[in-house]
């Protein structure tokens, strides 16, 4: 009987081994860490870089759960809300005004001769630029960090947004208005709730880019949040924070990327043509 | 050049198939009649009156994308109603009496069950027959459709063919029914109209002559009123028929003059410019 | 696997040579952009550095890295032997990693290079920064001298708000800031600072004498010949630029040149900075008990902010001054004044 390989060779088949396959790298990577961490503090018990996992542990659970003295919060928490709320805040904006100019870029031939060529423009500045002159101009509060994250993410919104709208058949506009819908009509109430699942799918990309431009705003200038977190524990050398830290992003960023495909799912049962794709 | 000159003239109460081989421009005629493509030259006319963009007095039905994927059949068959009111129709009296009509159509359209799931949730008959209700809900003055059963398997799509014709009878619909299947065009039409690009006419050989598709067929098939059972199809007439209209507009190596065109409809006509026949002397 | 694991053991071994080798002969000096510390800069480029590594026979370098805090980690982790430090992020950012250092030279004290700036009508005071939210870089001097400004004023600690604006950035937005605004730096973005309108400088550490302290540490480990090159190259450095000739005039040049001041601005600067370039008068300031009182306000300040994280109490890092006592942990000192390189130096024996 033909047996085909596990692992090598295009007509692998890993079936039960998949698992196994997929947790080696993980595991590499952590006993790599634990073997240095462990053969580093040997060495130097005192030693700051690479905290072992236990410690890590003690102050990830301190950070969770006890007040801290100076600011008399619980600071994972804190920064957890700070930061989600900043996120949240910024994305949530790029997200209303990138559906706004998709849509009518794709729909309104005049709105898109109008702003195309004006956005594109301003897509291609790389945000991370702009940080230095939001700060100025907008100083070193909430709005400047919130407008990064807005300016980082609705070109990409928008522009998705545009691509799927072109993508609507022309025949769902020709029908909407054989039913006697008015141009408005077509484009607001016809075309703008068939993309709104597309809106959350882009959004879930853009997620990625905007926790990028979070941190990168908190650690210049916040009072708290999870980057600002991260900044001073570089400034104090607390490797001990610094790699749950980033742990609990990464955590973070997986689960809204999770609620938002739920949602998705659960709130347009009819969206089903890409959403197994991703 | 897709269509060359084309006169047409459907009554009421007809039930038209176009038919041709692909690309000879049924589809883009459909368009124009429905105002979705722009002719060059030449105007439509519903009841006189010259129409250009798509509304009301024209509906549609498509191969596919007939039903708006975001809602519910039911919301679908509502959706022209829907959209000539504002938001907050849905709460008047109006609206639950348009719904129960809805749902009455629905059912003697035996899909009445299917009410509440959304067009990605329904086999290809049952979004067709949706599309259908969609369309005849808004009594619009001629039903154009668009291959609307090419994409069903056989035994649906005489279901379906059987359906429209109870229909067409029961609410005295104006059809204009594009397809690429003879047969079903031979069964369905009081009429066949077949479009085609080979047939030969004065303008030489000039390869900057643009030829296009013409009307090279306009017959009658049966009176309008009757429908003929679906057992028809084995007779040997209908056999003769559909090979007659193969050769006539299918058949690149069978070509007639611009003149002996077979326009033997009543309402149907042809005018002939002075390049395309040059009087015999 | 066999690959991996070879690439893992050499990954490993470069980590640990990193941060637990020293060679014999190096003696590399970290230092970052400060009025206090140029003197570093002008003592490699003017080759004082290479005079004084000829004289002990190390390899004597000082190299400049533009970010402060980047110079303190890699301090610690072993790629310098010492380090320009103040005596807060001294215990923050190098004992706290858990790096014993020695204190080679007490450079200065802040005599109003660092202040608190309000922006508002003429007229405002420490008094009007309650309640507010303050932009500085958090857990710096700048922080500590916010903790002692509203200590000796009678106000809570925690009645200003901290609000962190990396160093690299607080010079830019206090130009735009709106009234109300408050802001903790140093100079130069202090000078800066206090030229915009509408901005008051309502405290300095002129008012806090001899508490915020910058100096040269280097790793307790180092060999002697190093500690006593970096003290003489030191110490030569600041006898020159502290003269009336023209050979002072030069070194300050070069100084002002490098930090991108005019030498205006620098000789400015060089006034709000209480220099000891007199090696007998670092040795009367270290020795003094004044410097333990510091060094105490600072570890409380340190705990009390939980700038050291995981310290369960204020003891938790020992701090040994010249006479011999410890305060703190005396089995984990992680901090060396001593006097031993200020006096060969006033003695003339380096």
């Amino acid at each position: 009987m033909y047996k085909p390989p596990r692992i090598f060779g295009i007509y692998a088949e890993p079936n039960g081994a998949r698992w196994i396959l997929a947790a080696l790298p993980f595991v590499i990577l952590v006993a790599g860490y634990a073997v240095t961490s462990e053969m580093m503090h040997a060495a130097t018990p005192d030693e700051k870089l690479f905290p072992t996992f236990g410690q890590m542990a003690n102050t990830m659970w301190r950070l969770a759960t006890e007040t801290n003295k100076g600011a008399g919060q619980i600071l994972l928490w804190t920064d957890t809300v700070a930061s989600l709320g900043r996120l949240l805040c910024g994305v949530y904006i790029a997200a209303a005004i990138g559906l706004v100019l998709g849509v009518n870029m794709a729909m309104f031939p005049g709105f898109r001769a109008t702003f195309a060529p004006f956005i594109t423009f301003l897509s291609i500045i790389p945000p991370l630029a702009l940080i230095s002159i939001l700060l100025i101009a907008l100083g070193v509060g909430e709005v400047s960090k919130v407008t990064l994250i807005f300016f980082g993410t609705v070109f990409v919104i928008t522009r998705d947004i545009y691509l799927a709208t072109l993508a609507i058949p022309i025949e769902q506009t020709v029908k909407a208005l054989t039913l006697g819908a008015t141009q408005l009509g077509v484009v607001y109430r016809v075309i703008l709730p068939q993309i709104i699942p597309r809106l959350l799918s882009a959004v879930r990309l853009a997620l990625g880019s905007a926790w990028l431009f979070l941190i990168a705003a908190e650690m210049i200038a916040a009072s708290d949040g999870l980057g600002y977190r991260i900044s001073l524990a570089r400034r104090l050398q607390n490797m001990d924070v610094i790699y749950p830290y980033v742990l609990w992003i990464t955590l973070l960023g997986f689960m809204l990327d999770t609620i938002l495909r739920r949602l998705t799912s659960w709130l347009y049962p009819w969206y089903t043509s890409d959403n197994s794709k991703s | 050049m897709v269509l060359d000159n084309i006169d047409l003239s459907v009554p009421p109460r007809d039930l038209t198939a176009i038919v041709g081989p692909s690309g000879c421009g049924k589809s883009t005629l459909l368009r124009i009649v429905l105002g979705q493509d722009t002719p060059l030259a030449g105007e439509v006319f519903v009841y006189g009156d010259p129409v250009m963009r798509p509304d009301l007095s024209r509906g549609i039905v498509y191969q596919n994308y007939s039903l708006l994927p975001h809602l519910t059949v039911l919301q679908n068959v509502l959706a022209g109603d829907r959209l000539r009111h504002s938001v907050f129709w849905r709460t008047t009296g109006e609206y639950r009496a348009k719904r129960d009509e809805a749902m009455q159509f629905l059912k003697k359209a035996g899909i009445a069950e299917h009410a509440h799931k959304y067009p990605a949730q329904l086999s290809g008959g049952q979004s067709q027959r949706v599309a259908i209700v969609q369309t005849l809900f808004q009594r619009p003055k001629i039903v154009l459709m668009d291959e609307p059963f090419s994409a069903l398997d056989p035994s649906t799509r005489e279901n379906m063919q059987l359906w429209l014709l109870e229909l067409w009878r029961e609410y005295q619909l104006t059809v204009f029914f594009v397809t690429h299947d003879l047969e079903e065009a031979c069964f369905l039409g009081t009429r066949l109209v077949a479009l085609s690009p080979y047939y030969t006419d004065d303008r030489g050989d000039d390869p900057r002559v643009m030829r296009g598709s013409k009307v090279v067929m306009d017959v009658p098939i049966r009176h309008a009123g009757r429908i003929s059972p679906p057992s028809v199809k084995e007779t040997a007439a209908f056999g003769e028929m559909i090979e007659h209209v193969r050769r006539n507009a299918f058949d690149p190596t069978h070509r007639q003059h611009v003149e002996r065109f077979e326009l033997l409809y009543q309402y149907s006509w042809h005018t002939l410019t002075a390049d395309e026949s040059h009087p015999k002397t | 696997m066999r690959k991996i694991l070879l690439g893992c053991g050499a990954a490993l071994l470069l980590l640990m040579g990193a941060s637990s080798s020293y060679a014999a002969d190096r003696c590399n000096i970290a230092w970052s952009r400060y009025v206090g510390w140029e003197p570093l800069g002008y003592i490699q480029s003017s080759g004082i550095a290479a005079k004084w590594g000829k004289k002990y026979d190390v390899k004597l370098t000082f190299t400049y890295l533009d970010k402060y805090v980047e110079s303190l980690t890699q301090y610690s982790n072993g790629a310098f032997e010492g380090v320009s430090v103040s005596n807060i992020d001294v215990l923050t950012g190098t004992a706290a990693a858990g790096t014993d250092s020695t204190v080679i030279a007490i450079g200065d004290f802040s005599n109003g290079n660092d202040g608190i700036l309000v922006s508002g009508p003429e007229g405002v005071g420490l008094k009007n920064i309650v309640g507010r939210e303050a932009n500085l870089v958090v857990g710096s001097v700048s922080d500590y001298l916010l903790a002692r400004a509203l200590k000796l004023n009678g106000y809570q600690d925690n009645s200003v708000t901290r609000h962190q604006v990396d160093d690299d950035t607080i010079g830019s937005v206090i130009a735009t800031a709106p009234s109300g605004s408050v802001f903790v730096t140093w100079n130069p973005m202090l000078m800066t600072g206090r030229n915009v309108p509408g901005m008051h400088l309502v405290f300095d550490s002129s008012k806090i004498p001899g508490e915020i302290i910058d100096m040269v540490v280097v790793n307790t480990k180092v060999s002697e010949p190093c500690k006593k090159a970096v003290a003489g190259a030191w110490y030569e450095a600041l006898g020159i630029m502290s003269g009336a000739d023209t050979a002072a005039a030069d070194a300050i040049a070069t100084m002002a040149a490098q930090s991108g001041a005019t030498v205006q601005e620098f000789r400015a600067q060089l006034r709000t900075t209480a220099l000891f370039p007199q090696p007998a008068a670092a040795v009367s300031f270290t020795a003094s008990p004044q410097l333990r009182t510091t060094m105490e306000f600072v570890r409380h300040f340190v705990f009390d902010h939980d700038l050291i994280e995981g310290a369960k109490s204020v003891d938790a890092i020992g701090i040994a001054f010249p006479d011999g006592t410890v305060i703190g942990d005396s089995t984990k000192i992680k901090l060396r004044f001593t006097t031993t390189y200020e006096q060969l130096a006033a003695v003339g024996q380096l």
